[in-house]
C-alpha cells in the first residue's frame, strides 16, 4: 500500500532499517566470534576493517543513534512540537559526524 | 473554472464490480472543495459513485479519503491546492463497503473501548462542575476531535496490527485523563497500556501530519506514556 511519506515516518523508518541492520549485525559478530562458527579468524578480521564495512557500520550507527535522540527528546516531551527541526538537526550532524568518522577510515587506505 | 482528472478507486461488490480505477473530467473553480468535485461527478456523470459527506465544511468527519495518497478531508481540500490530476481512494487499512465508503465500526468500538465519557462519583454540586480556564486549557486540544478517522487510518502501526487501539482512541482517552473534573485516570491508562495499546504508538507522526484539525495527537499519546510510567 502506498502512503505519502513525511518527515516523521521517513525518520522512522530510517531508525526501523538501520535498527534491523544494526541487531543482524550484532548477531553474527557475536556468532562469527564464538568458536563454533565455522569461519578462519584472520579472514574475518580481514572483512570486519575493510574500510567499506568500517564505513556502513559508522553510517549505520550515526544514524541509528542520532534518530534515537531525537526520539527519546519527543518521548521526554520537550521534542514533541520540534520533531522537524530534530530530525533535520540529526540528519545535519549526522553527515558531518559521518564525514569527519569516515576521513581516517578512507585514511588508512594506503 | 479548471479541468481535473479525479482517478477514483472504485469497487462495488453488489454489482461484483471488482477494484479498479475510474477516470472522471471535471471542471471546478479555484475556491471550490474536492467534495464539490465528487458531488459534481455523482449528480452529473455518474450516480452510482459512492461517498460519505455530511456537513461540508470540516466539523462532522464523514467525508474522510485517501486523497494524493493521505488521509484527509474531502470538503477541506482546495482546488486551488491541487493539480490538474487527483488521486482519490478509500482510506487505507480500512475494509471497503462500496467505492470510498468503509467500515468505520472497528474504529467507534476502540473509541468506546477507553470509557469516552466523564466519570465522577463525588457528590453533585449545584450547578455544573467548576472548571478553571487553565484546566479547560489543557483538553483544548483534544476535545477539537471531529472523529474522521483520518489519524489511525493513515498509522502504519495500525496498518500491521488491526487490533492497535490507534491514536484516535489513545487521544479520546487523553481528553478524559487531562480534564480536571474526571477521576478515572487510572482505570482508562490501564485500559490503553496493554499489548495493542499505548505502547504500540512508535511516534510516526502520520496522524499529526493527517489530522485535519491540526490536533498534535502524539504530543498527547507521549504525553500518557509519562502518566502511565509515573503510575507504574
Amino acid at each position: 500500500m502506498r502512503y505519502k511519506l513525511h518527515t516523521g515516518s521517513t525518520a522512522w523508518l530510517i531508525h526501523r532499517i538501520t535498527g534491523v541492520m544494526l541487531a543482524l549485525f550484532i548477531f553474527f559478530h557475536f556468532y562469527a566470534l564464538s568458536p563454533k562458527a565455522p569461519v578462519r579468524f584472520e579472514s574475518l578480521i580481514t572483512a570486519m576493517n575493510h574500510p567499506v564495512s568500517s564505513v556502513l557500520l559508522l553510517g549505520l550507527v550515526i544514524s541509528h543513534g542520532l534518530l534515537g535522540l531525537r526520539l527519546m527528546l519527543i518521548d521526554m516531551g520537550a521534542g514533541a512540537r520540534i520533531h522537524k527541526p530534530l530530525f533535520w538537526l540529526a540528519a545535519l550532524s549526522g553527515i558531518l559526524l559521518f564525514i569527519l568518522g569516515s576521513m581516517p577510515i578512507i585514511g588508512g587506505l594506503k | 473554472m479548471k479541468r481535473y482528472l479525479f482517478k477514483i478507486k472504485r469497487l462495488d461488490p453488489e454489482r461484483k464490480l471488482s477494484l479498479r480505477w475510474e477516470e472522471f473530467s471535471v471542471m471546478m473553480e479555484q475556491s471550490e472543495r474536492l467534495l464539490d468535485g465528487l458531488i459534481k461527478i455523482k449528480e452529473f456523470i455518474d450516480g452510482s459513485l459512492a461517498f460519505r459527506r455530511s456537513c461540508g465544511h470540516g466539523i462532522c468527519g464523514s467525508c474522510a479519503i485517501k486523497i494524493n495518497g493521505k488521509s484527509a478531508l474531502a470538503c477541506q481540500t482546495l482546488a486551488r491546492d491541487l493539480s490538474g490530476t487527483v488521486f482519490i481512494e478509500p482510506l487505507p487499512a480500512m475494509a471497503v463497503i462500496k467505492d470510498l465508503v468503509v467500515d468505520m465500526e472497528p474504529f467507534f468500538a476502540k473509541n468506546e473501548a477507553v470509557m469516552p465519557c466523564l466519570i465522577n462519583d463525588e457528590l453533585l454540586p449545584d450547578r455544573e462542575r467548576l472548571q478553571s480556564p487553565e484546566d479547560q486549557h489543557k483538553i483544548l486540544e483534544a476535545i477539537t476531535c471531529i472523529m474522521c478517522g483520518c489519524c489511525t487510518s493513515s498509522c502504519p502501526s495500525y496498518w500491521a496490527d488491526k487490533k492497535y487501539i490507534g491514536p484516535a482512541a489513545i487521544l479520546k482517552a487523553a481528553r478524559f485523563v487531562l480534564d480536571s473534573r474526571d477521576r478515572a485516570a487510572d482505570e482508562r491508562l490501564e485500559k490503553i497500556a496493554d499489548t495493542h495499546g499505548l505502547w504500540r504508538c512508535h511516534s510516526i507522526y502520520n496522524c499529526v501530519e493527517a489530522c485535519p484539525k491540526g490536533i498534535d495527537i502524539t504530543g498527547h499519546i507521549s504525553r500518557l506514556k509519562r502518566l502511565a510510567l509515573k503510575k507504574g
